[in-house]
């Protein structure tokens, strides 16, 4: 048995110091970080803006608001059209963006603002009374003579939106590093 | 030590290219370019006012054209631009700028449209003068969507599209 075994360690033995001696290689070190950043940044999905996915929350809305349309479930032929036609949907709404054609349209403007505001403004509190109240103190002359109780409504809304407003300010101010701003008099 | 030193050297090189990634990627990103028109709302506002803004009102102004068209961007570079309304009000337009490209059809077009339809008019057909326009509107309206299909044809080939459907 000792024989046939000794051998075999001796011929083990310089590959492990070799192993070993690989194994602390820095460059060994490095390749594998290489290889393990490679494999994170392919694992990551990336949205290069050719990807249209129309996902099974989008397919059952479409389906059950046609469903509702026609008095009857679509049929497989009607069902592909429908979500044919909201992928030619998608991607003319993709070229109109990319030729800048939202651009001073005052519809898409309010929405994104509006969509702005849900996402970064929803917790905007409600004024309490006494900040009502204050309001109301400070600019009665303007309400002509009516109660606090009658306007009441309009000076909720007004404080409101306005720390709705300076809510989105701050997010301006936030990104606006991002930008180069150019002012010009004239059109471009 | 001499290993240690190694080992420190990796980490060196590792923080070097995070620091680099950082300087890269974050502080040297290109920004990017908004040019804004003003005249025209400084305009408007003074239109408005019946007199010329002075220069505290001037500045107020542009503060906060620059931070709606901030805000409109940030908007777009967060994807809120997609789905609902502003989707289909893009979509929409895309499909207006389309059919300008359309042109006006010419006597024998709209004259071989009338022969080919003679059916549709039952036993005693109308005129040609008499639908001209239906046929023209008719003639205009099929063109256009050939041209946006034609178009949505060509520019789906860009896209990869993924449908998650359960159904059969």
């Amino acid at each position: 048995v000792t024989a046939t075994t000794q051998p075999d360690a001796m011929n083990d033995a310089p590959p492990r110091a070799m192993r070993n001696r690989l194994w602390r290689d820095p460059l060994l070190g490095f390749l594998a970080l290489t290889v393990v950043l490679f494999a994170l940044d392919a694992a990551v999905p990336r949205d290069d803006g050719r990807t249209i996915v129309i996902d099974r929350a989008t397919v059952a809305a479409m389906v059950e608001r046609n469903a509702y349309l026609l008095g009857r479930p679509p049929t497989p032929v009607e069902r592909a059209a429908l979500i044919d036609a909201a992928v030619d949907h998608i991607v003319l709404a993709r070229e109109a963006t990319a030729l800048g054609l939202y651009a001073g349209d005052p519809q898409i403007r309010g929405e994104l603002f509006e969509r702005l505001a849900r996402r970064f403004a929803a917790d905007v509190a409600e004024p309490t009374e006494a900040e009502i109240a204050a309001y109301y103190a400070a600019r009665r002359d303007q309400f002509g003579g009516r109660t606090l109780d009658r306007v009441r409504g309009f000076i909720r809304t007004d404080l409101w939106l306005k720390r709705r407003e300076a809510r989105l300010a701050g997010v301006a101010a936030a990104a606006r590093d991002r930008y180069a701003v150019v002012l010009t008099e004239a059109a471009p | 030590v001499s290993g240690r030193l190694r080992r420190a050297s990796l980490l060196h090189f590792v923080a070097l290219g995070a620091a680099l990634y950082v300087i890269l990627d974050v502080l040297a990103a290109p920004r990017e370019e908004i040019v804004i028109a003003v005249g025209p709302a400084v305009a408007v506002r003074e239109a408005a006012l019946g007199r010329a803004l002075s220069a505290e009102e001037r500045a107020a102004l542009l503060d906060r054209i620059v931070q709606e068209e901030v805000l409109v961007r940030e908007a777009f570079r967060l994807g809120l631009h997609t789905g609902g309304r502003i989707q289909k009000r893009l979509a929409d337009k895309m499909i207006v700028l389309l059919q300008d490209d359309v042109p006006a059809p010419d006597e024998a077009e709209l004259r071989a449209l009338f022969d080919a339809n003679l059916a549709r008019y039952g036993p005693a057909p109308p005129p040609f003068d008499a639908v001209r326009g239906a046929l023209r509107n008719e003639w205009r309206f099929t063109r256009a969507r050939a041209i946006v299909d034609a178009k949505v044809a060509e520019l789906r080939r860009d896209y990869r599209v993924v449908i998650e459907d359960d159904a059969p």
